[in-house]
């Protein structure tokens, strides 16, 4: 069920209609977490059982550490956390990888594949959401919790559920448990930020109507519009997610919570450290907090601060695919923070004391790290290595022999609008905050700017076939 | 308020969008099938006031081979009420189709009777067959929601939505470059549903024999099995669980809306060619159990049906003379009456099925022409769909058309309103018979046997008899001010009539059926009512005509008659082959086709440049003739040429051979 589709319509206002008069109530928790269930086995009932396996398996573990004070216990219960959540995301995820990887010969891959096996939805998402809870409870940062419901409602809450953000629970179960007012300032900014992602995910799609039948035969595209190619898919995948992340907050905005928000005008980063503090936050924060600060962080020396780096970020590729191309592009983007965090090291204090020469870095490391972070999209886009190889080849060609791309003019008008959304975030924040006093020109602004943006999502997504978030695959 | 007020501003602003002034083609995003988005519509505003009695379900065979229109007049004359039948037959459709179409239909009215005209046919299911498309579109999983469906419908139906793709395209594009390209660009859909085709397609040949040994051997197996096991697996071939599946489903959702079956055997147009009994009773074997399935009756006119050649759109259609005769029997049966004697159309007998006709293009359309209709002008309306040459008004055709006699004219032709062509016909020499005539679409400079690749959606004879300038006949005029031009003579422009004229309202000069893009020069016209104004001269010699256009519009509103610019020529030569310096030349020009009172012939050293000009005389306009050019008494002895220039300027028409200028003549002094 896709946020921007009628039949999520229906289903929320069949929400609303149970949840208004029960907000603040204790059934109001029942009612979210009846309607995220419906919501999700709406994709697979099958697989709702496995949801609320991992449910009740974490929500029991961290009881279990909030009885224990034995160390040894608690790391076992925590371990086993680990070990059910990464089992569970290893046999639907990574199995059939694993094998075809490391079987030593064919005949054993074949027979230790498991056939074709469906990915759950959001699996990656609600098993790292899930996992974080008992992790916190056993760091002590966060309490156990007493009630079954409350947290299934925090690991199941619909808005987040299926592809992030990924909310901690000190973060979002206060809010669930006692949600804000929901006053006319919120439903307007929601219904605006929900209009904005749907523009978005709509500009994602018209994209991906132009590059996947290049992505489909390189062979055949022109060094030109191959490369082209490449950045209009990073354009995409980032119009596609932070779209998702947009509706998702909306949703939750309009019902009296706050998530995170996952995107910050990533693209507009001068560096690669800067860029994953503004690309898909909620992941960047959580693998810093659980992985790679559990590694030691930079508190270690360099060459080990440097290791962590590059695991954290393999994982992190691993985390959004099994093959080798996510690890790549997760190694990839290891490599450039290596580099980023050595060059900070090397050149910091001095450019530091030089303030025109780090004005001068600034400017050319924004092309720079917008450059790098598209190159590395190629391993996350192509199916195969051969194919990422392909494409290398014919951005070689491309840098050696430059030619204008056969692109459609509207292209140029698709980044132009990125780039003035994405100046507007990065310098100003959100055009409309809710926080903010709301006044009659506001909420003409509020109600302009929504019908317009919501417009344009219609023109952009009507008819179109429905694509599905690439961020569901993961 | 205010974002209900944006929104319906937005929409309204869509609902108006015109590109080269049409609406954005439409792309069918709904149910993933443009032709059942415009059926559907058709249906709608087909049954807003009144009723539907019948609703046909076909292929694209009864959608074009049956007339809803023909039906609905005559079984309306019959039974003496109204008795209106909607053609809903789609291209591509099969058994497990109907059911689908059904559920479109109904959920926009439901019929009181459902006839199936349909073919003896296995029913595959293949990959991207019209169910799988329909099933799998945006609205297939709404197919058994008829509420959610018809609210879907109305929401898509809203401008914004149902131009969304458009809007994408042209933004993405500049252009409509994902447009979907359907049978809807060859054929007119009517009012009633009609798939309309006038086409004749004489290029089929030998292919239409072996079409016909195949259909013949394909429903002979009905009866040619060698046991009853071939018998059993021969029907189950045909009436798969598919094919039952979805017989079984429209009989239940006719039963739900008290609605009557009727099968209607239908064919191939071979097929239908094919009447001999042992085929027709072969054929029996399929659509009686079909008809048993459905719990429907059988109308079964195929017997009586005479198909002639020029009733055939293709070998497998009929075209719309064909539809009307097989609707005519097919009324005659339903009501019990008659059936109406077949049509003695002279000419009718020229068409030959399987003799190629290679003078005509498929875009070939066969007109009808009753005793009793008028002949002044023929009347064509051309279908203007995306991706189809644009017939804008103003513009100049020609129409080829071949008489029953087999004699074949070329008729000047004038586009009235887009693709609404009007012929000049009351030179053509027509017997006062029911006849049948094949016309063509052809440019100005085409000849016989280069249609264009534009089909004819309907014609109408008319008693209007039109002067030549019928075109702008009491509108706006522009005519040029001569009606031939050297290459070097400004345009001479007047315009007329012009009503509300605007400041930005222009004129262009275009060659003759040239498109906007080969404009050569424009001019404005101030927001004048009449006047007169000039445009730069051609520089290449053609047929050219003058355009008026309202600003920011660019389909004509008047066009002038067609002008020539011819290049400028003409020649010049000496009368002697030495002049003394002192005395004169005698420059003898001819041949000037555009003769200008300031031509003038120079005196120049042979292989100066034209600005090194020794002297000059103006040739007064003359045609021809003869002047003299002085020799100034200081010019150097030497080689010496004239040479011949237009209008005062510097356009050189022709140089004469060289000849010599020797030293003065001594002057004889006098004795003294």
């Amino acid at each position: 069920m896709l946020f921007h589709t009628p039949l999520f319509l229906v289903f929320f206002l069949a929400f609303l209609c149970a949840y208004l008069p029960v907000r603040g109530t204790r059934w109001a928790i029942p009612v979210i977490v009846v309607f995220s269930s419906i919501f999700y086995g709406s994709w697979n009932w099958m697989f709702l059982p496995l949801l609320w396996v991992t449910i009740i398996v974490d929500y029991s573990l961290g009881n279990l550490l909030a009885r224990t004070e034995d160390p040894r216990r608690r790391t076992l219960l925590v371990a086993a956390s680990v070990v059910v959540n990464l089992g569970i995301l290893g046999y639907f995820k990574y199995w059939n990888f694993l094998v075809a990887s490391l079987a030593p010969d064919p005949q054993l891959a074949a027979r230790l594949t498991l056939g074709n096996i469906i990915l759950p939805l959001g699996i990656s998402f609600y098993v790292f959401q899930s996992m974080s809870y008992v992790i916190d409870v056993y760091r002590r940062t966060q309490p156990p919790m007493k009630r079954l419901l409350d947290f299934a409602a925090f690991v199941t809450f619909f808005p987040h559920l299926i592809a992030g953000p990924i909310q901690r629970v000190q973060q979002l179960v206060p809010q669930l448990l006692k949600p804000d007012a929901i006053t006319l300032n919120r439903v307007a900014s929601g219904m605006l930020l929900f209009a904005s992602g749907m523009l978005r995910k709509g500009l994602g799609d018209v994209l991906a109507g132009w590059h996947d039948p290049i992505f489909q035969n390189i062979a055949a595209a022109s060094p030109a519009t191959v490369t082209l190619a490449v950045f209009t898919f990073g354009l995409q995948i980032y119009l596609d997610f932070s779209g998702y992340s947009q509706m998702a907050v909306a949703l939750a905005r309009m019902l009296g919570v706050d998530l995170i928000q996952n995107f910050n005008a990533p693209y507009l980063s001068t560096s690669m450290r800067e860029f994953w503090r503004r690309w898909h936050i909620s992941l960047s924060m959580w693998l810093r907090d659980y992985l790679y600060i559990s590694l030691g962080g930079s508190r270690v020396r360099l060459p080990v601060q440097i290791g962590n780096l590059v695991f954290t970020m393999t994982v992190c590729g691993l985390w959004h695919g099994a093959g080798w191309n996510f690890a790549l592009w997760g190694l990839l983007h290891g490599v450039y923070l290596a580099v980023n965090t050595l060059f900070d090291r090397l050149a910091g204090g001095w450019l530091s004391r030089h303030r025109l020469v780090d004005r001068a870095v600034t400017l050319v490391s924004l092309p720079i790290t917008y450059i790098a972070a598209n190159y590395a999209w190629i391993y996350f886009r192509t199916a195969t290595f051969d194919q990422a190889m392909l494409a290398n080849g014919k951005i070689a060609e491309f840098a050696l022999h430059p030619a204008w791309p056969a692109a459609p003019p509207g292209l140029v008008l698709i980044f132009l609008a990125v780039l003035a959304m994405d100046l507007v975030t990065r310098f100003k924040g959100e055009i409309l905050p809710f926080q903010a006093q709301l006044t009659a020109t506001r909420v003409v602004a509020y109600a302009a700017c929504t019908a317009i943006l919501l417009c344009a999502g219609i023109v952009l997504i009507v008819g179109v076939p429905a694509h599905q978030f690439i961020y569901f695959n993961f | 308020m205010t974002f209900a007020a944006v929104l319906a501003s937005v929409n309204f602003g869509v609902s108006l969008w015109r590109v080269q002034g049409k609406a954005p083609p439409e792309y069918g995003t709904w149910t993933g099938v443009l032709q059942v988005e415009r059926k559907i519509r058709l249906l709608h505003e087909f049954c807003r006031d009144e009723p539907v009695d019948a609703l046909i379900l076909s292929s694209s065979m009864g959608d074009l081979g049956v007339s809803a229109d023909v039906l609905t007049h005559e079984i309306s004359a019959a039974l003496g009420r109204k008795y209106r039948v909607f053609n809903f037959g789609m291209g591509g459709a099969d058994f497990s189709t109907y059911p689908l179409l059904y559920r479109f239909a109904r959920m926009v009215c439901k019929p009181k009777e459902i006839w199936v005209v349909a073919p003896a046919s296995t029913n595959p299911g293949q990959k991207d067959s019209l169910d799988d498309i329909l099933l799998k579109g945006p609205v297939g999983h709404l197919l058994e929601w008829t509420p959610l469906l018809r609210l879907s419908f109305e929401l898509h139906d809203i401008a914004l939505a149902r131009n969304a793709a458009a809007i994408r395209d042209f933004a993405l594009n500049a252009s409509f470059v994902h447009r979907p390209i359907t049978n809807l660009d060859l054929y007119e859909i009517d009012p009633y549903g009609d798939t309309v085709s006038w086409l004749y397609n004489p290029t089929e040949g030998e292919r239409r024999a072996t079409h016909r040994i195949n259909r013949h051997d394909h429903i002979m197996k009905f009866v040619r099995q060698p046991n009853a096991e071939g018998h059993r697996q021969h029907h189950r071939l045909y009436f798969s669980d598919r094919t039952l599946g979805a017989v079984y489903d429209l009989r239940d959702l006719a039963k739900r809306d008290h609605a009557t079956l009727t099968v209607v055997p239908f064919d191939t147009a071979t097929g239908l060619t094919m009447r001999d009994s042992e085929f027709l009773d072969a054929s029996k074997r399929f659509f009686e159990p079909l008809a048993r399935y459905y719990e429907a009756r059988l109308a079964d006119v195929r017997p009586a049906f005479d198909l002639r050649p020029h009733m055939v759109s293709d070998m497998v259609h009929l075209n719309s003379i064909g539809a009307a005769e097989f609707s005519k029997l097919l009324a005659a049966q339903v009501t019990g009456r008659p059936a109406p004697p077949p049509p003695q159309l002279a000419g009718a007998e020229r068409f030959q099925e399987e003799v190629p006709d290679p003078h005509w293009t498929t875009f070939t359309a066969l007109l009808v022409k009753k005793r009793g209709d008028p002949s002044a002008s023929l009347e064509l309306q051309y279908f203007q769909n995306w991706g189809l040459p644009a017939m804008r008004p103003f513009s100049n055709y020609r129409v080829a058309i071949r008489l029953p006699d087999g004699s074949e004219k070329i008729l000047p032709a004038r586009v009235g309103a887009r693709g609404h062509v009007v012929v000049d016909t009351s030179g053509l020499a027509l017997e006062p018979v029911d006849q049948i005539l094949t016309a063509q679409i052809v440019t100005r400079k085409a000849t016989m046997g280069a249609g264009m690749g534009v089909p004819l959606a309907s014609y109408r004879w008319s008693a209007d008899r039109r002067p030549p300038a019928f075109w702008v006949e009491g509108l706006a005029g522009v005519e040029s001010g001569a009606l031939t031009y050297s290459t070097v003579d400004p345009i001479s422009v007047r315009w007329e009539r012009l009503r509300d004229p605007g400041k930005h309202d222009w004129i262009g000069l275009f060659p003759v059926d040239g498109n906007l893009a080969s404009r050569l020069s424009f001019a404005f016209v101030g927001g004048k009512e009449a006047g007169e104004l000039t445009l730069p001269a051609v520089p290449q010699p053609g047929e050219f005509e003058l355009r008026l256009f309202r600003d920011k519009d660019w389909d004509a509103i008047a066009a002038s008659k067609t002008f020539t610019v011819t290049p400028l020529a003409g020649s010049v030569a000496v009368a002697d082959a030495t002049v003394a310096a002192g005395g004169a030349v005698n420059a003898k020009w001819s041949d000037l086709n555009h003769p200008h009172k300031q031509d003038w012939i120079g005196l120049f050293a042979k292989g100066a440049k034209d600005d090194a000009r020794i002297d000059f005389r103006y040739t007064g306009g003359a045609l021809n003739g003869t002047l003299q050019i002085p020799v100034p008494e200081s010019l150097r002895p030497g080689e010496y040429e004239v040479r011949l220039f237009s209008s005062g300027g510097w356009t050189r028409l022709a140089t004469s051979a060289a000849f010599t200028i020797a030293p003065p003549q001594p002057v004889a002094r006098p004795a003294t």
